[in-house]
């Protein structure tokens, strides 16, 4: 199992999640596939790493009930949009009119997720 | 928020809050509110919410829409308005503006000095004397000089009284049924009686308390017939009757139920509540079957008609409470059902991704033999197998009520342990986690495994508060007071503090401030223990820099085992 590499952009992952424990799984995983692993613990950390980073996809853990989920999926959508990357969100969100993103919902598999992921960065 | 609330019909006890610009009522499943009533149109009415005010719009439905009882095409909507539609009826509630309704502001009580005030209290009186207008001038008998109007409508009085004191205060509606069936005896001479209601499903009425007169020897009591004639005249008019005379009434047909069946004279009356008739009352006398028929005076009167009317709303007024308070009591149970499954759903799934998580490390570390991915898996798998184990035993520990099982143990032992138990986990946060047990704590009584869940819920749960500190540290320590007889279990931590408004409800059950992290349920379950013990948790508290959680219980120091009371001597 190869993640391919876009060859202008290096293989970057991005992993928005507050405090599951899939943070380490995905950044253990992809780490073995060679690929980048950035994390951020909160939606305005992730905001900023998107903007300065530019990572290929961005994986966003959107089942926290406390926050204001629609506001952080907007502007997540908006900006990976505006930097050309990728989205998927974990969690039962609607995604509507973005071909770049993908929502898959808990509890999922993650040979699902990093296959997806996988898909992503291969384009 | 307004709402609609369904109080009477299949959906009773059903809530809807009108967040929607447009809420559809009809029978069809596409409807914000599916009504399962065959009156109701598929696409009945419609509830549109227009800045401050709520619309009903009737959509051209088969049997129309009601408020009020009146026919309306479109209606603004009131606070307490009765909206039926079909057989269905529910109640629109919307909150006032609170400024709008603060009364309060209106009223002032002004200083003790009643001379200053210049009024005086010119005559008082007790509770037991303003009831003694409902008897007699002595308090039991009657005036001989009293008019017999006065008396008469003294007596009525009296009745009305004892009525509401009957169908007052009661959750019970068989009870609250048998109790005004009793009074109803009291007052009348009747042989028999009974109280139906209309069964909401069937609309048809059904006898739920009956009763034969004390004077009716068991022998002549048989099982009870009632007239559907005499019913049905009832329901359909709306109105109480009285018989005199059943045979020779011209309202009966000689082949009715009511003349075959050797009434005499009776009196029926709707229940008529707010919203509909409710029941009906039912009394009479009759001549049993095989004995020959006598002429007696009459024991019915058109007074007695008048005050079975009476008491027969009082009565269906309180059915109406009662009935529509168990709804929604009802409806609270199940929202409050609804948010718990919801709430450890949520847990659970969260538990469940995580071994995945884990599993799936494991797989991919032992499919390319590297055994830090293997560890890395099977910590996270372990890590979660914990936390379900806390969230059940938490669940049960907060499902039932328990007596503590004290035994004499070792405080500093109990919380020692959890200490040791909350190392790693501190360690992995970044923690300093520091053990101070208090030298002089004796073995105490107590339930040690229900205080080790106690403690252990309150440092996990300041080892989590100190994630964001720089340098985070938790103190955990015992303390004895001999004089007072307490024995308490501090523990401070320096992380993000609580704000004052917010403490009080971290020991509300699902008031998680952990996000995903948190059940909700380890400090509620902590303070269950502590309340089981007869002690508590005190909290204080500061916002950045950290908070102090004090577990106090009574120290209950262990009686002396009696002299030569050892394991030997019990027999096996």
């Amino acid at each position: 199992m190869t993640l391919q590499a876009s060859q202008n952009h290096p293989s970057r992952v991005l992993v928005v999640d507050k405090y599951s424990e899939s943070l380490e799984v995905l950044r253990t995983i992809l780490e073995l596939h060679g690929v980048s692993v950035l994390e951020a613990r909160a939606a305005d950390a992730g905001l900023e790493v998107v903007r300065t980073e530019h990572p290929r996809v961005v994986v966003l853990d959107l089942d926290d009930a406390s926050s204001d989920e629609e506001t952080i999926q907007s502007a997540f959508e908006d900006e990976t949009r505006r930097c050309q990357a990728s989205l998927v969100i974990l969690g039962k969100a609607r995604m509507a009119g973005n071909a770049n993103g993908q929502v898959i919902n808990k509890p999922y598999q993650y040979g699902q997720l990093v296959r997806t992921i996988e898909r992503l960065l291969s384009r | 928020m307004a709402s609609l609330f369904v109080i009477q019909g299949r959906d009773q006890g059903r809530r809807v809050d009108l967040e929607r610009p447009v809420v559809s009522l009809g029978r069809e499943g596409g409807n914000t509110i599916q009504l399962h009533d065959s009156e109701v149109s598929r696409h009945h009415a419609e509830v549109r919410n227009l800045d401050d005010s709520y619309l009903l719009v009737d959509l051209e439905s088969s049997n129309g829409t009601f408020v009020n009882s009146e026919s309306v095409a479109e209606h603004v909507l009131q606070n307490g308005d009765r909206v039926q539609i079909g057989r269905t009826l529910m109640i629109f509630t919307h909150a006032e503006d609170p400024a709008a309704i603060d009364l309060a502001d209106d009223v002032d009580i002004v200083g003790k000095d009643r001379a200053a005030q210049g009024s005086q209290i010119v005559k008082s009186i007790s509770h037991q004397e303003g009831s003694q207008l409902l008897h007699g001038i002595d308090g039991d008998g009657v005036d001989e000089s009293e008019s017999p109007w006065l008396a008469r409508a003294r007596s009525n009085l009296q009745i009305m009284y004892r009525t509401a004191l009957a169908v007052s205060h009661t959750l019970d509606i068989d009870q609250l049924l048998q109790r005004i069936l009793e009074l109803i005896f009291e007052w009348v001479e009747t042989d028999r009686g009974c109280i139906m209601l209309v069964d909401q499903e069937s609309d048809e009425l059904l006898p739920k308390v009956s009763r034969y007169g004390n004077h009716v020897r068991e022998q002549q009591r048989e099982r009870m017939k009632i007239s559907r004639t005499i019913l049905d005249y009832v329901m359909e008019h709306k109105e109480g009757v009285l018989t005199s005379d059943a045979s020779e009434d011209q309202r009966w047909d000689p082949a009715a139920s009511i003349v075959k069946m050797g009434v005499r004279e009776a009196i029926c009356v709707p229940m008529q509540g707010r919203y509909g008739i409710v029941g009906v009352i039912y009394i009479d006398t009759y001549t049993a079957p095989g004995r020959s028929i006598q002429r007696a005076p009459n024991k019915f009167s058109g007074e007695h008609l008048k005050l079975m009317v009476a008491i027969a709303h009082q009565a269906a007024l309180a059915i109406e409470d009662t009935s529509y308070y168990s709804a929604m009591v009802q409806s609270e149970r199940l929202a409050a059902m609804g948010q718990t499954i919801a709430t450890l759903s949520h847990h659970v799934k969260n538990i469940l991704q995580g071994i995945r998580g884990g599993s799936y490390l494991i797989d991919a570390g032992l499919n390319s033999n590297d055994q830090d991915v293997v560890r890395k898996g099977w910590s996270i798998v372990e890590k979660n197998q914990e936390k379900i184990s806390n969230l059940v035993m938490d669940m049960l520990s907060f499902s039932k009520e328990r007596e503590p099982d004290l035994a004499p143990a070792d405080l500093n032992e109990v919380v020692g342990d959890c200490v040791e138990l909350m190392q790693t986990r501190a360690e992995e946060a970044g923690v300093e986690l520091t053990w101070e047990p208090a030298a002089d704590l004796p073995e105490l009584l107590f339930d040690s495994e229900m205080m080790h869940r106690a403690v252990l819920n309150v440092i996990t749960n300041a080892i989590d508060a100190c994630e964001k500190a720089d340098q985070g540290r938790v103190l955990v320590m015992t303390e004895y007071r001999a004089a007072e007889a307490v024995a308490n279990v501090s523990v401070a931590d320096n992380g993000e503090g609580i704000a004052e408004q917010d403490i009080h409800k971290i020991f509300s059950v699902f008031e998680s401030r952990k996000g995903n992290r948190g059940t909700g349920l380890g400090l509620p379950v902590s303070k269950k223990i502590l309340r089981e013990h007869g002690g508590d948790i005190l909290v204080t508290s500061q916002v950045d820099v950290g908070s102090c959680f004090t577990l106090e219980m009574p120290a209950i120091i262990p009686e002396p085992a009696a002299p030569g009371e050892t394991l030997t001597d019990f027999e096996l």
